[in-house]
């Protein structure tokens, strides 16, 4: 036996030897010694895991802000327990029964996560300066009021601009008080469709989650949200025909140093990203900066919709950071948000704005 | 020399060598001995590929000759499609198979076999193809579309056209899930060059075709992936439930890799595509509710009319 074992160390060495013959990969570029300790065995640096985005500092800088980029230490602690403490009214139970926020709600606390806290940014817009979405184009404007109408929104969901600070919920028209028609389907948002979720993402109350997956020449990003996957490839293959839109558009990354770089096209004209449409041009960056962060940056363009181009960084967390711990920790699984295959919500509402309708006999059958 | 085959270290050492040639020319299940290229920077076999099979299982996993479509009604002679598919014609009938299931026969409990039947009757209204669910394991596989598998190191993500759904194959060590879903739960090994994956937690509302094949939530699928030349893996799905069979079976088929240059998955979100069936009849204005199509010379006037209720109406 003794023959035997010797005999395996031979080989296990001659293995050994012929793996270290195999050029390894060589880093192309100068890169900080972070991004060294993170790379797939074919050399890509490494963006994989469970990330989250649920950061609570708004897109845009609030008017208390104006003029303020970033807050001090003790400014951002007063900040961050102000926004766990509007978090945490989600659950709370003196709305008056039955009025727009007290049924509006959609869901209680316990299906929004633990709060996430702001960043000492006072927006996730970093460009322009002033922290706030660029000026529309009067084209813009006109193009976004049209395709509202055909949904027949109201108030502020008639325009790209979203609510501003101090309206107040349920004011706005519509069967939900929030400008927002149910005479079809159509007239209900993509997200209660569960046919698409906001792209690119930005935090929201829910499914923050996000699983990137690589093998050689793809970058898998699969977003907990509506389950959208996205598989970018690495090639440099031009985007596929114009003729092909999408809700989520079409692809293509490529490493410039260690930031994955993804350039996105095709966007359909149904939805839009804060009121730009089929003209939507995204270039997405996404940097690992620690074991537990991934910054995550993007540009969006649409000469058609805003007079210039603006941009959004925010950090991506590692799950197993955010619950607590990398050490010791179960490895996270991304579960899945099956959304189309029990809507109840979006039957509800329809059912409910036809029984609305022949209770006030305004039922058009 | 003849005492050293007396000796039992020497006989160990000869029976050891005896067994690691034998493994390394032992051919593959598929009569083959077929080396596929390892995944960059690892031993593993590289599965990475947009792949989609090429037979009628969809349709149905038992041999089966071609028919009128998924809606009939007897005619003075056969069968002939009923009202819903009657305007596509030869599009809305289906194609013949030779079948997938090893031995021929899916064996069903006698109360399941009966199930199948009325699921078989009913496949319009019950199939979730039909309402664009996510289509579970393995009917995904070999659904009419492609799909991509995306091959790291301690995750492997196969990515489904249809519905945009997908699943994490895992090959480290996690916890269960907390709940049955859709795409399951699926943990996968490597068992030499094969990726075994070993698929639970299934949610009961998928089927396995649109012939009304089904399972319940006790079902758990063993998937073998095989690579048998360097543009075809051989699958092969063992599924269980003891609610529904008899015992064990397993379907078998080659996946073929997709070879146009820049294959991709383009956006099937199908759910758009099925509101107007699933959620029509709550419109404030009924709107899918009469056509006519002029067939020409040959075909008349076709007229389909469309009444919708409301639920206990």
């Amino acid at each position: 036996m003794r023959h035997l074992t010797l005999g395996s160390v031979s080989l296990l060495a001659a293995v050994v030897m012929v793996g270290l013959a195999v050029p390894l990969p060589v880093a192309g570029q100068p890169s900080a010694s972070n991004a060294d300790m993170f790379r797939t065995p074919w050399g890509d640096p490494d963006l994989q895991g469970i990330w989250a985005n649920d950061v609570s500092t708004p897109l845009q800088r609030p008017s208390r802000f104006e003029g303020k980029a970033e807050l001090t230490e003790e400014e951002l602690a007063g900040y961050t327990e102000e926004r766990r403490a509007t978090r945490e009214n989600r659950d709370r139970r003196d709305f008056e029964p039955g009025t727009v926020t007290d049924v509006g709600r959609a869901y209680n606390a316990h299906w929004f996560p633990v709060p996430g806290n702001p960043i000492e940014r006072t927006s996730l817009i970093v460009d322009p300066p002033d922290g706030h979405v660029p000026a529309f184009k009067p084209e813009a404007l006109e193009r976004f009021g049209a395709w509202a109408a055909t949904k027949g929104r109201t108030g502020s969901a008639a325009t790209p601009y979203g609510r501003a600070e101090g309206v107040a919920d349920g004011t706005e028209g519509g069967v939900d008080g929030r400008g927002q028609r149910a005479d079809h389907p159509e007239d209900r948002r993509f997200g209660e469709r569960c046919i698409k979720s906001r792209f690119p993402r930005l935090p929201g109350g829910y499914n923050n989650h996000f699983q990137i997956v690589q093998a050689p020449g793809y970058v898998v990003v699969e977003h907990e949200m509506q389950h959208h996957v996205r598989v970018i490839p690495l090639d440099g293959r031009p985007h596929i025909s114009q003729d092909v839109r999408q809700w989520l558009g079409d692809s293509r990354g490529h490493w410039e140093g260690d930031t994955l770089v993804v350039d996105t096209t095709n966007f359909t004209d149904k939805d839009h990203f804060q009121g730009s449409f089929d003209g939507l041009h995204l270039v997405e960056r996404f940097t690992r900066v620690d074991a537990t962060t991934v910054n995550y940056e993007f540009t969006v363009e649409d000469p058609t919709t805003w007079e210039r181009p603006w941009s959004v960084e925010y950090p991506l967390r590692s799950l197993n950071s955010l619950m607590g711990g990398v050490d010791g920790m179960q490895i996270p699984q991304m579960f899945e948000y099956a959304c189309h295959e029990g809507n109840y919500g979006l039957t509800g509402q329809l059912a409910g704005a036809r029984a609305v309708e022949r209770a006030e006999g305004t039922a058009s059958r | 020399m003849r005492n050293r085959f007396k000796d039992p270290i020497f006989m160990v050492v000869i029976a050891v060598l005896v067994s690691v040639v034998w493994l390394a020319v032992k051919p593959t299940a598929q009569g083959a001995a077929f080396q596929a290229a390892r995944l960059q920077g690892t031993s593993n076999p590289d599965l990475n590929g947009v792949w989609q099979t090429m037979n009628t299982a969809n349709w149905n996993l038992e041999a089966h000759a071609a028919s009128a479509g998924l809606s009939t009604e007897a005619g003075p002679v056969g069968a002939v499609p009923a009202a819903p598919i009657l305007a596509l014609g030869a599009i809305g009938s289906i194609p013949g198979g030779i079948g997938v299931v090893e031995g021929g026969e899916i064996p069903y409990q006698p109360a399941a076999l009966a199930q199948r039947q009325e699921n078989r009757e009913n496949v319009l209204t019950r199939d979730p193809e039909v309402k664009c669910f996510m289509p579970g394991v393995p009917r995904a596989t070999y659904l009419p579309h492609p799909f991509q598998i995306v091959q790291s190191t301690n995750k492997i993500l196969i990515v489904y056209e249809f519905a945009s759904a997908s699943r994490t194959v895992h090959l480290d060590e996690v916890g269960p899930p907390p709940v049955d879903s859709w795409m399951g739960h699926s943990v996968g090994r490597w068992e030499g060059d094969t990726l075994v994956v070993e698929v639970t937690d299934q949610v009961e509302g998928t089927w396995f075709d649109r012939s009304g094949n089904f399972h319940s939530d006790e079902l758990t699928v063993t998937e073998r992936y095989t690579p048998i030349s360097p543009d075809h893996l051989q699958y092969e799905a063992t599924i269980e439930d003891p609610n529904v069979f008899t015992r064990a079976w397993t379907i078998s088929m080659p996946l073929y890799r997709h070879k146009e240059p820049n294959a991709q998955l383009t956006e099937f979100k199908c759910v758009e595509f099925v509101e107007e069936l699933v959620y029509g009849h709550l419109r404030k204005e009924q709107l899918v509710s009469h056509w006519e199509g002029d067939l020409g010379e040959l075909g008349g006037r076709l007229i389909l009319d469309v009444t919708r209720t409301l639920p206990g109406q």
